[in-house]
């Protein structure tokens, strides 16, 4: 008779009891705050120049490049960004005071690709002593790029299949 | 001046019977927790913040697999944790191949094709991860692709920081 009583009385007052739940909450918000990772990896693919079994029989010789196939090379040194197209040297790039001069190089693979749509392989050939960082931007450049449109960023595929080389 | 006369005078009498109000802090809490939960990944530790390790920053998209991992740092070179050759000593050689590097790698290979083979779930593709800082020049970073091209490890992904567009 009498706990009945005063569990109506009780009932009429009070809210639902937080206490468990902010328990849960302050000892949930840190942890997950320590673990959280904000930066997250990424993985760049890379196909090795190999040669097979029937170039490498056919000796060193480099491949007949038809009329209207694209042999892209892109080529880092010190006196800029050479884009070539097999042994045409299509655009050089020079560098700026602050760095290579990307812009310019996406510039010219995007004309390259509104050429030959159908191409998508690239071959970056750096200095031996280029910045790994250099070269990730340079593969970035080459890889995509964003243009805008209608106000709206959206990411083209430029050539998406790079391989690397060794320029001397 | 009047209303805030009111606001003590409701104080004073709200005073007497209620608790202070959580429910605010109660909804920032459970917003944060969520947000966190959602980003919560269970893999996503796996960059080592080495000193030496800085790794480049790229607009990659593709989430890197779970691989065998070479780290390259502006002095060592890591296979898997273990310190397997020294950065001064490999570029002052001309030789493309890391010796002490190759062991290793062969080792590893060996490993994977013996796990593969005994699950027909897996098979060994050869697929390794190369975290370098991104100062190294490029030299040593071909000498280390080169390595693991030798090793039987072809397919060659390269760790980078995502970034976004802006």
């Amino acid at each position: 008779m009498l706990p009945r009583a005063r569990r109506r009385k009780h009932a009429a007052s009070t809210d639902i009891d937080l206490t468990p739940y902010m328990n849960l909450l302050v000892v949930l918000a840190p942890f997950l705050l320590v673990t959280a990772v904000f930066e997250r990896l990424a993985a760049l693919e890379i196909y090795l120049p190999q040669p097979t079994a029937a170039e490498a029989a056919a000796g060193a010789k480099p491949p007949a490049q038809q009329e209207d196939q694209l042999l892209l090379t892109i080529s880092i040194a010190e006196k800029g960004i050479l884009v070539a197209n097999g042994a045409q040297l299509i655009t050089l790039a020079p560098p700026t005071p602050t760095g290579y001069d990307l812009p310019a190089l996406s510039l010219a693979l995007q004309q390259l690709k509104s050429r030959y749509p159908s191409a998508d392989s690239a071959v970056i050939l750096s200095k031996g002593n280029i910045a790994y960082e250099t070269l990730v931007a340079v593969m970035d450049t080459t890889r995509e790029v964003f243009l805008t449109v209608d106000g709206k960023k959206k990411r083209y595929i430029l050539f998406s299949n790079i391989s690397l080389g060794e320029v001397q | 001046m009047r209303s805030g006369n009111r606001l003590s005078a409701r104080r004073a009498v709200g005073s007497i019977s209620t608790f202070l109000t959580l429910t605010s802090l109660v909804d920032l809490f459970t917003n944060l927790v969520l947000f966190l939960l959602y980003n919560f990944s269970a893999e996503g530790s796996s960059i080592p913040s080495a000193e030496r390790l800085k790794l480049p920053e790229s607009l990659a998209q593709q989430t890197p697999q779970t691989t065998v991992t070479v780290m390259v740092t502006q002095s060592d070179i890591f296979l898997g944790g273990k310190r397997v050759a020294d950065v001064a000593a490999v570029l002052n050689t001309d030789e493309l191949l890391i010796p002490d590097l190759k062991k290793e790698l062969d080792y590893e290979a060996e490993r994977g094709k013996y796990f593969a083979n005994l699950t027909t779930a897996k098979t060994f593709e050869g697929r390794i991860t190369i975290l370098g800082d991104k100062h190294i020049p490029f030299r040593l970073l071909e000498k280390v692709m080169f390595t693991c091209s030798q090793a039987e490890f072809g397919q060659i992904d390269l760790g980078v920081i995502r970034k976004e567009v802006t």
